[in-house]
């Protein structure tokens, strides 16, 4: 069995994510343990709340080193809506707050003042099986900016970074865990052909 | 944003009934069951008004959402019913809600909405405004003094929110009331993020109310527990009018 570990930095949506990540056939542990981070399989950040909250408690847990080793020894990783813009360098939402930068890029206020609802990914690259699948978003911040990444992707008319990857280190702004049967294929997507786990 | 068919359960005591006039009330079932068949159809969101809050937000949602979760539901949802504090709206969104639906009570305590918008963004928020027309100018059901003009003063134009906005005469009827509609938007025009409720039970209705600019979803109620497919049927025959998900 897969075996996940939720980074339990108090921020919301972690019972949502641990039922989807169940569903998938994961073993799902909560923790924030630099050993836990160092030997997780599957790392994934959850995150509703505000950018402040998430840089701080990060701060508090003294676990910076850690995530920033696990991006650059290539292990999966995923974060998920404020999850992914802690991943970039700052937040216009928290100005004297510091993201971890593994992300070379800023998180700023949507121009639309927010996002809620559905859409499809539109990718830089030709990635078929992902195409007609819908995925849910809700957000106020975004970026724009990260553009030096191996793989990015948008989301209808917004040009915002829907989607960002860099090695095996994946940012969504969008929700798997409320996105139905489309979330359930991303993630089969993202172990298959980003991650390479198998059960 | 393509537009969105949102589902409104109404709870009582963990069972899901049926509103007219946001007065009577007739059970029509289970809440396990209704989002069992609502998530097989792929409804875009699920709205969740408890109107059997005791005193505390916290006892009334901690069962709720150990079911919701030991029923794997994976469709978007958003709680409202007895909020209202900010340590109530951040233990709906703690628990695993996308969104807190914020009665109108709560938004009159402007400091503590604006604290609230603050703390959880704005996107986590839908402002629910029931519209009652009595005697000229609309205003909100059990505030007969607190016009939808003086709501709509207090709402930047720039606010992330979504709001369900409901004609109460239109509640558990199976037509719309368009002129109250439009009069609503007019007052409302700076704003664009509506969630039409209350009347919907018919697809052209249904296609009508998607077709507004400022509404990006209608959530449908009581036509949900008398139609079996009643999601899947609508958006059959709307899919080439709207760009819905499908």
């Amino acid at each position: 069995m897969k075996k996940a570990l939720i980074l339990d930095y108090k921020i919301g949506n972690i019972t949502s994510v641990g039922t989807f990540l169940r569903e998938n056939g994961y073993s799902v542990t909560l923790g924030c343990e630099t050993t836990e981070i160092k030997n997780a399989e599957l790392l994934v950040l959850p995150g509703v709340g505000s950018f402040k909250m998430a840089a701080d408690n990060l701060q508090d847990k003294k676990i910076i080193h850690e995530l920033k080793s696990r991006h650059l020894n290539n292990k999966a990783t995923l974060g998920i809506c404020l999850g992914f813009q802690i991943l970039t360098k700052t937040s216009s939402e928290s100005p004297d707050s510091n993201g971890l930068g593994i992300f070379n890029g800023t998180t700023t206020r949507l121009k639309e003042f927010s996002r809620i609802g559905w859409g499809k990914l539109i990718f830089n690259q030709k990635i078929n099986s992902l195409k007609d699948h819908y995925f849910y978003f809700n957000h106020s911040y975004g970026s724009y900016d990260i553009i030096d990444t191996s793989m990015r992707a948008c989301s209808g008319q917004s040009d915002y970074n829907a989607l960002v990857a860099s090695g095996s280190t994946i940012g969504v702004q969008f929700h798997p865990e409320r996105s139905q049967k489309s979330g359930n294929k991303f993630l089969k997507w993202l172990e298959s052909e980003v991650w390479g786990l198998n059960d | 944003m393509i537009k969105r068919i949102a589902a409104t359960l109404i709870l009582d005591s963990n069972q899901i009934i049926n509103a007219y006039n946001f007065e009577v009330h007739l059970p029509v079932g289970k809440l396990k069951y209704t989002l069992e068949r609502l998530q097989e159809f792929e409804v875009d969101e699920i709205n969740i008004l408890n109107t059997s809050h005791s005193n505390s937000v916290v006892n009334d949602l901690d069962k709720l959402l150990e079911d919701i979760n030991n029923w794997h539901v994976s469709t978007p949802l958003a709680y409202g019913g007895g909020i209202s504090t900010l340590t109530d709206a951040v233990y709906v969104i703690k628990s695993g809600v996308e969104r807190v639906i914020i009665s109108a009570n709560t938004f009159f305590d402007f400091d503590l909405f604006s604290d609230i918008c603050r703390t959880l963004g704005d996107q986590a928020i839908i402002l629910h405004l029931p519209i009652e027309f009595k005697g000229g100018s609309p205003s909100i059901r059990g505030y007969s003094n607190k016009l939808l003009s003086d709501v709509n003063a207090l709402i930047p134009i720039n606010w992330g929110g979504e709001i369900m906005l409901t004609i109460v005469e239109s509640d558990g009827k199976k037509f719309p009331n368009w002129q109250n509609i439009g009069d609503a938007l007019g007052i409302m025009a700076g704003h664009s993020n509506f969630i039409l409720a209350g009347g919907f039970a018919d697809f052209k209705d249904i296609s009508a109310g998607l077709s507004l600019d400022q509404v990006s979803a209608i959530s449908i109620g009581n036509y949900l527990h008398r139609v079996e497919h009643s999601i899947i049927e609508i958006k059959q025959k709307i899919k080439s009018s709207i760009q819905i998900r499908r």
